[in-house]
């Protein structure tokens, strides 16, 4: 009868599980015994040759893949605190009590996050365009040279930062899901202990949500370094300014079509996929440092 | 019994199945074998549904009723996949056999993958002489053999908004080459880049009328330019200043022409020193074009090719027209994009490929070029084309001057090749937006220690 039962639990989940293996798990097996072949489809000869680590190696000395994978990093030091602290904060101010209309104000910041991010990037490249009312505002106090900010290599990147607050509804309302799960408990008797409201967020409320701040940065960290869409929006993943939005993702999808050098784009994607993986096995390593499950230890 | 019963019935079975397949290739009871060509449009012009797709679908079918034996398929591939769909059907075997129109850049990508028709040629004694011996040698390419024959032509020249000439009191610009070109104040100076700046400097207005050689010109509130860029990119921009390549002789090492980062400062300096040009910020501007901004009417020049009358628009009616390249230090170097037709190396049939190339070269040219935009590179043919476009454009285009361009053709062509070519390509293109993007840019500095050495990283890895 167990075994029968089975048999149908099998049937009924069969789609999830043939649509895992054909669309997930054969692709990621394949691309990575593509890493091990020259499968380039330019060129006169027409090859799918067996060059062991030639691929891997070949990371190692291209200069582009480094100078793109310098880009990503430098990005995400620069966007990682802004998209885990900014959200935090206007978390913390929505659930306030002094707050007057909070479910307003709450819809009102998740509101962009509904916006297609495509037409999202295009209204903001409007508003930092050369003519665009950033910089209006910008001379109305007197600078007379207002920047060119999607054209300087300097000023791209909180370009771009400013263009992904945009998009941190979703982290806020994880935010406030994990501030209404703090027991009130806590604050009453901090508030008979005398403690402000500094002691109660130094103390209480951030101990206490640190498992949603230790979610939010590890979303982080893979966000930032698949950036892809907003680079490919902007420049059309071209890499201006002066290859400063050479995001590495922006770096695989060229060498993959339009370098028609798949396995190479297949050795990068895994490239991407190691680092995220490492840097993720760290920030594992140091949650019983830091992230405190009120269940227990993780 | 039974299984002798078995026995017999099966090899009844192979028996039929043997007479089956030797009767297809019994040539005394079959009719003679049809060849299935196929005819592959997307790497360049060529896929507009409505003007061009129903042509060329006409000139095919014209082809498969005279010639029952030779049939062939038009694949139109919109040209945002072209690329990638030819290199995975050369690579899976199964290329098509006829490829075009396509330029030299559109072909550069398959390095290899083309069919030297010297041979064809040679055998199917073609006649050469109907077509300029430069135009021939111009698809000779070094190592493969000859990839192509000349089929359209797509001369450079200036195009001008007459109108805009006239209002700031200017003499409109020299129509033929070697002209000089009167100044308002009566001097006679060269037709040249030198020249271009200045009076683009003086076609220049900002809202308060003023032009950019005024004192009190304010640059953020400009107007009107005196010049636009129109697409392409660095090479053709410096190829309109003198004729090179990167790649040297030695087939491996990669600089920068000589004269050409002169011609890029030329650019970086109309944009953020002279202002006579729109730079890459209000390019892409809805009212400067997005890109294209000699259409919005705000714009007394723009360098482009013959295919450039596509996309003239509306606002400028017959207000344009066009003028002489301009020269640098005395010489005129006119970039020339080139489209045809190319065999795979890889067609099963390229004797028959090789006989309907030479029909759409021939007969079906004069409806093919009509819907290209691309000028004939027989000279026989060049008059009737020009015609059709004056019905089009009727105040009168002194097309005299597209065809005197194809004398002064630069050798080598902008596009030409570069080891590694695509990323070459895309690196040129990507990394070249510094020209318009960067105030007071040090081009020369840029060129020297960033972009050719990158430039040559990216070709040694084709090694």
């Amino acid at each position: 009868m167990e075994r029968r039962e089975a048999q149908w639990g099998f049937l009924f989940i069969s789609p999830w599980i043939i649509g895992l293996a054909v669309f997930y798990a054969f692709p990621i097996v394949a691309s990575l015994l593509l890493t091990f072949f020259d499968a380039s489809l330019t060129g006169a000869e027409r090859n799918f040759t067996f060059i062991g680590l030639d691929n891997w190696i070949r990371f190692f000395n291209d200069p582009m893949a480094w100078k793109a994978l310098g880009v990503t990093v430098r990005f995400t030091l620069l966007v990682l605190p802004v998209g885990i602290f900014v959200p935090l904060a206007v978390a913390l101010v929505l659930n306030s009590k002094a707050l007057v209309a909070p479910g307003l104000f709450r819809v009102l910041w998740f509101l962009p996050y509904v916006i297609p991010f495509v037409a999202g990037i295009i209204g903001w490249l409007g508003v930092i365009g050369q003519n665009g009312p950033l910089n209006t505002l910008i001379e109305l106090f007197g600078v007379q040279d207002a920047p060119l900010w999607t054209n300087d290599p300097g000023l791209i990147y909180p370009a771009l930062v400013l263009m992904g607050i945009w998009g941190i509804g979703s982290a806020i309302v994880v935010y406030l899901s994990g501030l209404g799960g703090v027991p009130t408990e806590l604050y009453e008797a901090a508030m008979v202990d005398g403690a402000g409201w500094w002691a109660s967020l130094r103390h209480i409320t951030l101990p206490m949500i640190t498992p949603v701040i230790f979610y939010n940065l590890i979303l982080g960290v893979a966000g930032s370094l698949q950036y892809f869409l907003v680079p490919q929006v902007l420049n059309g993943g071209n890499g201006s300014p002066e290859g400063s939005t050479l995001f590495f993702n922006i770096y695989l999808f060229k060498s993959f079509f339009t370098y028609q050098d798949p396995s190479y784009g297949a050795t990068l994607a895994w490239v991407l996929f190691l680092i995220t993986l490492g840097l993720s096995l760290i920030l594992f390593g140091t949650q019983k440092r830091w992230v405190y499950y009120a269940g227990g230890d993780r | 019994m039974k299984q002798r019963k078995w026995r017999l019935s099966a090899i009844t079975a192979v028996m039929m199945l043997i007479a089956v397949a030797c009767g297809g290739s019994s040539s005394s009871t079959a009719p003679t074998e049809v060849v299935q060509l196929r005819w592959f449009v997307g790497l360049g012009t060529g896929t507009d549904v409505e003007t061009q797709v129903p042509v060329q679908q006409e000139v095919v079918d014209a082809w498969n009723a005279a010639n029952p034996n030779i049939q062939v398929t038009l694949e139109v591939v919109p040209n945002a996949d072209a690329k990638n769909t030819l290199l995975t059907q050369n690579a899976a075997g199964n290329p098509p056999d006829v490829v075009g129109p396509a330029g030299v850049a559109g072909s550069n990508g398959f390095y290899g993958q083309w069919l030297d028709l010297a041979p064809l040629i040679s055998d199917a004694n073609y006649d050469l002489s109907q077509f300029p011996a430069a135009a021939v040698e111009a698809f000779a390419v070094g190592g493969q053999g000859q990839l192509g024959l000349p089929f359209a032509s797509f001369p450079s020249f200036m195009y001008f908004r007459p109108s805009l000439f006239e209002e700031a009191g200017l003499n409109l610009p020299p129509t033929t080459y070697g002209d000089q070109y009167e100044m308002p104040d009566g001097t006679m100076v060269d037709w040249s880049w030198d020249t271009i700046r200045e009076i683009g400097m003086l076609l220049t207005v900002d809202s308060a009328g003023k032009d950019a050689t005024e004192a009190g010109f304010n640059p953020k509130k400009i107007v009107q330019y005196g010049y636009a860029q129109p697409w392409n990119g660095a090479p053709e921009w410096a190829s309109w200043f003198t004729p090179g390549q990167f790649l040297q002789s030695d087939g491996k090492t990669i600089a920068a022409p000589d004269g050409w980062v002169d011609a890029w400062q030329w650019y970086n300096d109309a944009a953020f020193k002279d202002y006579f040009m729109p730079n890459a910020d209000t390019s892409a501007l809805e009212e400067w074009g997005q890109g294209n901004a000699f259409p919005t009417g705000k714009i007394a020049m723009g360098q482009s090719y013959t295919w450039y009358t596509c996309c003239l628009g509306d606002v400028l009616g017959e207000d344009w027209n066009i003028a002489s390249t301009p020269s640098n230090n005395g010489t005129i170097s006119n970039d020339l994009n080139a489209d045809t037709f190319r065999i795979s190396a890889g067609s099963k049939h390229p004797k028959e490929a090789f006989e309907f190339m030479t029909y759409l070269l021939g007969e079906a040219s004069a409806k093919l070029l009509v819907i290209y935009g691309g000028m004939p590179a027989r000279a026989a043919d060049q008059d009737a084309f020009f015609a059709t476009l004056d019905e089009k454009f009727p105040q009168g285009v002194n097309w005299d001057i597209a065809k005197a361009s194809y004398a002064n053709a630069s050798t080598p062509s902008a596009e030409a090749y570069i080891p590694n070519y695509l990323k070459a390509r895309d690196y040129i293109y990507s990394d070249f937006t510094p020209l318009l993007t960067k105030k007071a840019m040090n081009v020369s500095d840029y060129v020297t220690n960033t972009f050719i050495p990158a430039l040559q990283a990216i070709a040694d890895e084709s090694e």
